[in-house]
């Protein structure tokens, strides 16, 4: 993983003094709220409903076990003993206080680690395949060129204020784990007509109230041309994206308005000028940041791997996490494994500082102290060797997370909601949990196959339920919470919109709901087909009927 | 209002001028783009220099002629917020050419004076509420920057293979 140099260091360290700084302004009065507001969300600290909560960067989902045994450290000392990972693969701390906050960004900064532009209008953290650099169908590794988009969007002096927040996604592979056309920018690697390696350029996805998927402005860029080409994509948005309504202030709308022709020849036409300057990395900076991505160094290991085959075959609990849980890894007698953040009736993606802890450690010992974040929020270990597979499992599994649902129906995405969070509208948790305990039956869970199931608290969309197989957005309805159910979204190459199945559902009946669209499901599949095989051929007709009776 | 540069606060030796009043001939004055493009030649003889300030960023385009004629554009920050000037300020220096004096005025924040100046902007107008001392030391926050920008400073990238 990228490691930082003394500029990184010193520009991380500089920004906890400013902000320290700026905690002392607002203290002393110098600085409205008004004011600070917007100067604390560019360090990622927000007010929310009961107390301030702070969200720390990793970039593109990528962290050292080091830095992990702090964030433990973090959640100890200045928390309540756990931390929230974050469907842009970053963590946050719910109970922060602000006094503490420069203290923590100082502790933070120790192992390289930051808050900056994990909020605010701005771009954000750049979020990457949870797999790269160890799967079988990668064009090029995408993290380098994640690496490099960090550093250009940190501080950047003209889009530091602009209409509204940015994010920026980049795939190396054919089969997106990115979700990249649900991002203001998605950057697919490719292989060009000559051999040489590009970008196929997307602008305007997103989620939200609008939710939009996103549509290519450019089907090959040179990849040593990225930064002039985002610059000036930001400069056209920067200058012409709406300021008056902030719900219209995203690029998506931008894009609309103008339609995809007209922004994608008015970004050409300013690329013209931006190519001309120096905004593009050298390829000696490009080489440096790539060499910081090279495979660790693997064993040569005999397949098949004798040790792991018997585990498999005498365990049956181990085989069914195998199954579900791990990937297959580029390299023979090698895995990638997820670690499920997501125990039956817990909450998705909380994790508290022993585990931290645990996982700092395992991933030392079995994954060249390497783990990763990914937007399903969960975890991953991308280098364990098959023979370490059952070890590492029994660990797991002692330590609470052991859970074999990765890609099944438990594995569900949820915002904070009205538990934490000043937006929501009704709660999410409470339902993800009862959904969970619902469908905790192991061959249950099998049968049902691959599923995504995600929850928003309300129509912000930061739990993804457009694109969830099975959507959920909590509403308020006169005080009621009431729920609406959406079917067919999904966020992989072929990515869509859920539709809307019919009128929502109490607090109560929701869970019912959620298992009788699984039944109808069940019912109706062909074959082998998975729940968004049988939606895309069936439509919500037999969804429907299973929901609220004949039509 | 105080004014600023990158390396403090300064004296202002522009005097602003409504669109009813007339033009001073002794001093160097600021009229709205408006008025200047209504008589732009008569105001470009006249024997103090002129400079400008624009409140939509349309304009642009107008006043483009008088881009090597003009000796101060300012550019307005209707709310700090609002961040379409420090692109129109990257424009008018890396594209326009213009030379002379380029500054920010309106709703700021001394927070914001290392990207006024990384944006290409010589001189800012900071509300008297913020001590002198927040501005100068938002000047000198950082030493490190990443990107190029209008003040063409050597980034991280470059200095890192700067020696080798």
């Amino acid at each position: 993983m990228y490691v930082y140099d003394t500029y990184d260091k010193t520009l991380i360290n500089q920004r906890v003094a400013e902000f320290r700084g700026q905690v002392a302004r607002r203290v002393n009065g110098e600085l409205t709220e008004d004011q600070f507001k917007p100067l604390r969300l560019l360090n990622g600290l927000y007010l929310q409903l009961h107390a301030y909560m702070l969200r720390v960067c990793i970039p593109y989902g990528v962290l050292s076990s080091h830095q992990m045994r702090k964030l433990a450290h973090v959640a100890r000392r200045y928390d309540k003993g756990y931390g929230h990972f974050t469907t842009r693969q970053n963590i946050q701390f719910n109970w922060s206080k602000l006094e503490e906050t420069p203290d923590i960004l100082y502790e933070l900064a120790e192992v390289d680690l930051h808050a900056i532009q994990t909020s605010g209008n701005v771009i954000r953290n750049t979020t990457s395949d949870h797999f790269a650099g160890v799967s079988n169908d990668e064009v090029e590794d995408p993290r380098p060129y994640c690496e490099i988009i960090r550093q250009w969007s940190t501080l950047h002096p003209e889009f530091s204020f602009l209409p509204r927040k940015f994010k920026i996604a980049v795939t190396g592979s054919e089969h997106d784990r990115a979700a990249v056309k649900f991002h203001d920018i998605g950057l697919r690697l490719k292989k060009g007509a000559n051999g040489n390696i590009g970008f196929e350029v997307l602008v305007g996805g997103g989620q939200g109230r609008t939710p939009v998927v996103a549509i290519t402005i450019r089907n090959f860029l040179p990849k040593q041309q990225l930064l002039s080409y985002l610059e000036a994509i930001l400069r056209v948005y920067n200058r012409h994206g709406r300021r008056d309504n902030i719900y219209k202030a995203r690029i998506k709308i931008l894009v609309r308005d103008l339609g995809g022709c007209e922004f994608a020849k008015q970004v050409e036409d300013e690329w013209r000028h931006a190519r001309k300057t120096n905004a593009n990395v050298s390829f000696e900076e490009e080489e440096r940041i790539r060499a910081f991505f090279v495979p660790p160094p693997y064993h040569a290991i005999e397949t098949p791997v004798v040790s792991f085959q018997k585990a498999c075959s005498e365990d049956v609990s181990f085989r069914n996490w195998v199954l579900t849980n791990t990937y297959d890894h580029k390299i023979p007698g090698y895995a990638i494994v997820t670690i499920s953040l997501k125990p039956h009736g817990g909450i998705p993606g909380d994790m508290a500082d022993d585990q931290m802890d645990i996982v700092a450690d395992l991933a030392q010992a079995y994954s060249f102290g390497e783990i990763r974040v990914t937007h399903k929020q969960n975890l991953v270990l991308a280098h364990i060797r098959q023979e370490d597979l059952f070890v590492l499992w029994q660990k797991l599994v002692e330590h609470g997370m052991g859970t074999a649902n990765v890609g099944l129906a438990t594995d569900i995405i949820a915002c904070p909601g009205l538990d934490y969070c000043g937006l929501a509208t009704a709660r999410s948790i409470p339902i993800a949990q009862r959904i969970s305990e619902r469908f905790n039956d192991r061959d249950r869970l099998n049968d049902i196959g691959k599923i995504s199931i995600n929850i928003s608290g309300c129509i912000n969309a930061c739990g993804h339920h457009h694109a969830g197989n099975i959507g959920i957005l909590g509403v308020d309805k006169r005080g009621n919470e009431a729920y609406q159910i959406t079917l067919g979204g999904r966020s992989d190459e072929h990515a869509a919109i859920g539709q809307i199945v019919g009128p929502g559902f109490s607090e109560e009946r929701v869970v019912d709901a959620v298992e009788n669209v699984v039944e109808a499901y069940i019912e109706n599949r062909e074959g082998k087909e998975t729940f968004i095989e049988t939606f895309d051929r069936t439509g919500l007709d037999p969804f429907k009927e299973k929901l609220y009776g004949t039509l | 209002m105080a004014l600023y540069n990158s390396h403090g606060s300064l004296y202002d030796t522009w005097v602003w001028v409504s669109d009813e009043e007339r033009v001073p001939s002794e001093t160097s004055f600021i009229v709205s783009a408006s008025r200047f493009l209504e008589t732009a030649e008569l105001l470009l003889t006249n024997r103090s220099p002129a400079g400008i300030w624009l409140a939509n960023e349309d304009q642009i385009e107008l006043i483009k002629p008088y881009v090597d004629k003009l000796k101060l554009i300012a550019l307005e920050f209707p709310h700090f917020k609002d961040g379409r000037s420090f692109s129109v300020a990257r424009i008018l220096r890396e594209r326009s050419g213009f030379e002379g004096e380029l500054r920010a005025f309106g709703d700021l924040l001394p927070d914001q004076a290392s990207f006024l100046v990384r944006s290409g902007f010589d001189t800012f107008e900071i509300s008297e509420v913020f001590s002198q001392e927040s501005v100068c030391k938002a000047l000198n926050s950082y030493t490190v920057w990443y990107q190029f920008a209008a003040d063409k400073k050597k980034t991280a990238p470059v200095l890192r293979h700067w020696l080798a």
